[in-house]
């Protein structure tokens, strides 16, 4: 009998190992399970609105299986596939701006949803758009090594990989966010007053 | 900034982040959308048969519907092209596949340009007896198979016993995945993508421009075996792009 406890959770690495090596197709379902949400949050996170995030999702998750082959465990899978949602959020930055796509009423509103008090609630949904704000305002260098580091958890060697540039580099982007953030009019008052 | 006020922006951002995440409604949509696309593309995704609850099940239910129907969609959109070429090649496809000697050529070639530009090179192409390198730089050339494809451009005159006559063809030895572009000198260029499935058949996504039209194919292809990525006709001609690829052997591991 197997205990619940010595039963472990495949890495993503193994995953790609049993759909690439050995053809089983579950493993290349739960690869999808784990990144289509990953993928979407990180596409927000870069101003996109609700449904061009769920395409890009989809259209990066598709990009990934269609050239799983070429993936070279030398990288980390994760590192892999944000290298192909960057190219695909920029891919579609591009498209949208002639567009105006970007969000972020709607995002916030959806964001705000599960405070519970109004004042809260307000409070919440002002410092929200306050954030995007700020983060639209950076440079698109800036925003994805912020959003890659301090969102979504990404080491500055990885950041770095993906971009092509020196960890340094990467620190010095992310530290010139923050600073950006910190001096933002609209958030000076979160910052003075909530924190 | 001090730290202090990092430490406290930080949770803030990562308490954003948290509410950007997608519902369960949005998940099960863009699985849904995804397999169903998948489905299109020819990449198989079925499901391995494990202890399932009634809801993991209704959903691959669900999926596997989808996934039906796409096949279903697919192959009626592909047949009849394909019973196309089969007919039209069916009494000159030996002349368009890769003879034993080919190969040799194509493997030679390979061979010699990873003695001399180890894995610097992406691609050769090869039209007549003239060798063209496509050099990728700065980038570290993946090791797995090579390929040799093979595209010929071929028109017929309306006349009366006018035979197909080939009067572009080029060689291209590459990786797993191909992408470029290419153009006779006059009227036809050719866009191309392809990728090596695992069952090392081709999966092939071409779009060529013909005067001022342009026309999209999607195919898979098995290893020499010609087929038709392309035709047309005009009033005094018809044109046609035919194509066909092999494995190099003893190239597995990297050549250029």
């Amino acid at each position: 009998m197997v205990l619940r406890s010595q039963v472990t959770t495949p890495t993503d690495e193994q995953l790609v190992a049993l759909w690439r090596d050995q053809g089983q197709q579950s493993a290349l379902a739960d690869l999808a399970n784990r990144y289509l949400c990953q993928f979407y949050g990180t596409a927000r996170a870069m101003l996109l609105g609700p449904s061009e995030a769920e395409e890009i999702a989809q259209e990066t998750m598709l990009k990934v299986i269609r050239s799983i082959e070429t993936y070279n465990d030398r990288w980390s899978f994760r590192t892999w596939t944000y290298t192909i949602l960057l190219n695909t959020i920029r891919t579609e930055h591009r498209r949208a701006q002639s567009r105006n796509r970007f969000v972020s009423s709607s995002a916030v509103e959806q964001a705000a949803g599960s405070i519970d008090s109004h004042e809260e609630q307000v409070i919440a949904r002002e410092l929200k758009e306050c954030i995007e704000r700020a983060i639209e305002k950076l440079t698109e260098k800036q925003r994805t090594a912020f959003v890659m580091m301090l969102i979504e958890g990404l080491s500055a060697i990885d950041v770095a990989k993906i971009e092509g540039c020196s960890v340094d580099a990467i620190y010095q982007r992310v530290t010139e966010a923050r600073k950006s953030l910190r001096n933002e009019p609209s958030l000076q008052q979160f910052w003075n007053d909530t924190l | 900034m001090s730290l202090t006020d990092d430490d406290k922006i930080d949770p803030l951002l990562r308490e954003w982040r948290k509410s950007l995440d997608c519902d369960d409604t949005q998940k099960a949509r863009m699985r849904e959308e995804l397999f169903a696309q998948l489905s299109l593309s020819g990449v198989t995704l079925l499901p391995e048969h494990r202890p399932m609850s009634w809801r993991v099940a209704a959903t691959w239910l669900g999926l596997s519907v989808c996934l039906a129907a796409g096949l279903l969609f697919f192959a009626l959109k592909i047949q009849p092209f394909q019973n196309l070429s089969t007919n039209e090649l069916a009494l000159d496809a030996t002349l368009f596949r890769f003879t034993s000697n080919d190969l040799r050529r194509s493997e030679k070639i390979a061979s010699e340009v990873e003695r001399l530009f180890e894995n610097q090179v992406k691609t050769v192409s090869l039209v007549g007896n003239k060798l063209q390198f496509h050099f990728d730089q700065g980038i570290s050339i993946e090791k797995g198979p090579r390929l040799v494809l093979r595209f010929i451009l071929q028109r017929r005159r309306h006349e009366k016993n006018a035979e197909w006559q080939s009067i572009y063809t080029e060689d291209v030895i590459g990786q797993r995945d191909h992408q470029f572009e290419f153009a006779d000198s006059a009227r036809v260029s050719i866009e191309y993508w392809s990728h090596l499935l695992p069952d090392n058949s081709l999966w092939i996504e071409t779009k060529t421009t013909f005067d001022e039209g342009s026309f999209d194919h999607e195919a898979r292809a098995l290893a020499n075996q010609p087929q038709i990525l392309w035709s047309d006709e005009s009033k005094v001609e018809s044109m046609r792009l035919l194509f066909v690829y092999e494995l190099l052997e003893g190239t597995e591991g990297g050549i250029f």
